[in-house]
């Protein structure tokens, strides 16, 4: 039998004993004793099977459409066996007075009594262990759906624009004026994608000269606008145990079946590590196993790091230069928050309802943290209101900002993403054993997590190149907040003299 | 027969046939077919192989010890197959003559005729089979050899004092051991390890407030010593292909059967990824497969990487805190500089000699930047010229220098290495297919490359918070060049309030 917290992962088994090389072999993923126990409200799930079943469904994740029906079938099972089991005990014990009276008695209407018993306690063990698989199977079909969705995400596949940033049109630019990134990183040598050709393959890059000097002064600038709002900064390792991945809602395939993350090649014996594609995911697990006190909240992070993503299955027009990369350097926001006052398992949807709720406040000041980024950049931009099928496992609501490219303007008009926000209420808490303390209450809670980029460096810089490329002088003008960290207030980025 | 650079590398097996999971198997190595291609100088060796021999032996490599007179012998074989092969040419031309003159005569004689032909042919094909696998063989044995070793470089385990930092003795304020860097980081809330061993295990880290902020001063400070000598800024990437890796040194498993790499877990069929310890790697790599030209020499770049390092082997009272971490930001130097002038192949030891040539002085250069940022940190030092045990395969020189951490009185008096610069001759441009032209000279040469650490975050961030500790106030005082890179251009590092 397989223990609690078994899951089936697909995943490359890397010491399965027969090989064929052909073939990717589904292996059970075993946490490591000392991972959290995730700890989910089947209860909730089992009262309302068809709001989990339409929210699978409209978030596309159709094939768990089923588990909250499954769920409920499962416990009206376990309860029923455990009336039953209940009986078995109350007969047991009759049976035992039964075979201590009967002591003295013919020894052969003890034997019966004795048979009888031994065959119950057969019986009661066997009821048990089903219990204990239906326990299982329920914990692990809950796992396996998505979070509910908030009432400010539209239903299906189209993103509704909430807002803009610079300007509600995107800034007129000639076509000889589009240039792309990667030309004019070429122009100006601050790009380089033969070598990182040569040293890694495909989605890697050089950043040279100035574009190299940009990356530190955007981090900086990032961080220097959340630290004015009293942000704590952060720096967090970017391998990481792969049971926390997964606990953040990042499984080793996504819907589509691809790959998302990079693993590292261990032996088996030792617990999975993994290439965090975000560091929401160290930073979530950071907290793991701790309880936190209501006065602690709101915790509010942003710290920079490197990520990676595999991306397998994104090659394509969609990924020349530096628009799709398996690697880059990410300033992202991550806060803890007291989730709203409400009895447990009650109305999920109280969030959107009480807007001064702590979870939607800190979800308003990321987005404000992120619309002073690109406003203080010159980007045009846009603000979109996710819908359901965007949302990934985690997330009730997500919002992201793309920004205007000028060189992309055939495709989507020319916007591309550049942030992301996403509250995950108690999606990640629950799967990592973070508590909250929320006197006079005596139980501990599950506070809510969100999360946001405040900065990725290689969307933000192709957009500034591009934004800022001035065709007469063949310069890009550095953005105004971003000089204070370039050497000596650099302002202009030009073509190298040849010496 | 196997592929002209297969070579044996002791690594784990991930699709093998038959698996005994206790056991490591070796597994031939191949390269993927657009990898450089090694060109190594096999003439040299066969003619001092006594020299290889001891170089080895001194370097701590006595296993590849005989190879040069291994190389010997296979090229005195080969040389007779040659000769042989050449005779029976000869002879197989007179016996084609024959075959045409005796195509109007007697049948009996010319089928003999035609049967030695054959015959032969098949001999020619065998030896020509032998001297295909003397080849590779001998370029086999040279690929294991390390480098040889300079003139400065003492021959032993034991390094040397050269120079001194911030005075010639250790700082008087610290004759006794004194608070160590995870205490301070405690206190002051600026380092969590605990965190950092939920989700990733031993060796992680997370930097919190001002020490977050110190590493982007710190890299942006290293970063603009080396500006204002005139070098490039450079970013690289951390994932690269084995290969790249392979040919700059960084064997899968280190002298001591240690793998000091992590492996990124991917289908056989693809070249494979691994985590860059350095950025020596990427940078060394862009230029593979390249030709550049004199005018272009020296090359100079720096740049700031995050590196990975799998230290197996290495825990211990050595590795408290961040004095030995799995994954940190480090910002690196690199150059390809031009080989002293000598017809190819004479004599090695040419660079010393001349104390003018452009490898001497960029190597003296980076040691110059070094001494500039640890001279500005205020950081006591020592400069040791490490001797032939310490140079690894790539190096024939190495000056490493070591910063005083005062809590580590115990362990070789304080004294723990915070940078490296190694002159590399050729080794590695030799394997990743490097060349240069060197007009009037129609043949292209080999260049040198040169590397060195500017600056490696944790163990300087330690020094800088044992070091910049004031015991009686309780707080870290800033290094003055670091104080523009930091917010308010921040002098004191002291304790957090409660509110």
């Amino acid at each position: 039998m397989q223990p609690s917290l078994l899951r089936t992962c697909r995943r490359v088994a890397p010491y399965a004993r027969t090989i064929d090389r052909n073939v990717k072999h589904d292996r059970p993923y075993t946490l490591p004793s000392f991972a959290p126990k995730p700890i989910l409200d089947t209860k909730h799930i089992r009262q309302s099977p068809g709001l989990y079943e339409q929210n699978a469904i409209d978030r596309n994740y159709a094939h768990v459409s089923k588990n909250g029906w499954r769920i409920l079938e499962l416990h009206e099972q376990l309860v029923k066996r455990q009336r039953d089991a209940l009986e078995l005990r109350q007969k047991s014990n009759a049976v035992e007075k039964g075979i201590r009276r009967a002591t003295k008695g013919e020894t052969s209407s003890r034997d019966e009594l004795v048979a009888e018993a031994k065959s119950m306690k057969t019986e009661l063990a066997e009821i048990e262990r089903l219990e204990k698989d239906a326990q299982v199977e329920m914990d692990q079909l809950a796992l396996e759906l998505p979070n509910l969705s908030s009432l400010s995400t539209p239903v299906g596949e189209q993103p509704k624009a909430v807002g803009h940033i610079n300007g509600t049109e995107p800034p007129v630019v000639s076509k000889s004026a589009a240039k792309s990134h990667v030309d004019i990183g070429k122009d100006l040598d601050l790009l380089d994608f033969e070598a990182s050709a040569t040293t890694s393959g495909w989605g890697w890059y050089f950043l040279k000269n100035e574009a190299a000097l940009l990356e530190q002064a955007l981090i900086q600038f990032a961080l220097s606008v959340a630290i004015k709002r009293g942000w704590k900064v952060m720096t967090p390792p970017s391998l990481v145990y792969s049971h926390i991945a997964n606990a953040c809602g990042f499984m080793p395939r996504d819907q589509n079946g691809e790959t998302q993350i990079y693993n590292i090649a261990q032996d088996s014996d030792k617990p999975g590590l993994v290439l965090a594609g975000t560091a929401e995911i160290p930073f979530a697990g950071s907290q793991a196993n701790k309880t936190l006190h209501a006065s602690d909240l709101p915790l509010k992070f942003i710290g920079p790091s490197r990520c990676y993503r595999a991306e397998a299955g994104a090659r394509g027009v969609d990924t020349k230069g530096l628009y799709r990369v398996h690697e880059f350097t990410k300033v992202e926001m991550f806060a803890w928050t007291l989730p709203p006052p409400a009895a447990e398992g009650s109305n999920r949807f109280g969030t959107e309802d009480d807007s001064d709720s702590q979870t939607d406040q800190v979800f308003e000041e990321m987005l404000a943290i992120q619309t002073d980024i690109l406003t203080a950049l010159g980007l045009h931009a846009r603000i979109l209101e996710m819908p359901t099928t965007d949302l990934g496992a985690s997330a009730t609501r997500k919002i992201d900002i793309e920004a205007f490219f000028p060189s992309r303007i055939a495709i989507d008009d020319g916007y591309g993403e550049v942030t992301s926000a996403s509250i995950c209420t108690d999606y990640q808490t629950r799967r990592l054993g973070t508590r909250v303390k929320t006197p006079p209450s005596t139980k501990p809670g599950w506070p809510h997590t969100v999360n946001g980029t405040a900065l990725a460096v290689p969307r933000i810089l192709a957009a500034v190149l591009e934004n800022g490329w001035r065709e007469a002088e063949g310069v890009v003008v550095v953005p105004e907040c971003l000089r204070k960290w370039m050497p000596e207030d650099m302002m202009v980025i030009g073509p190298k003299g040849k010496t």
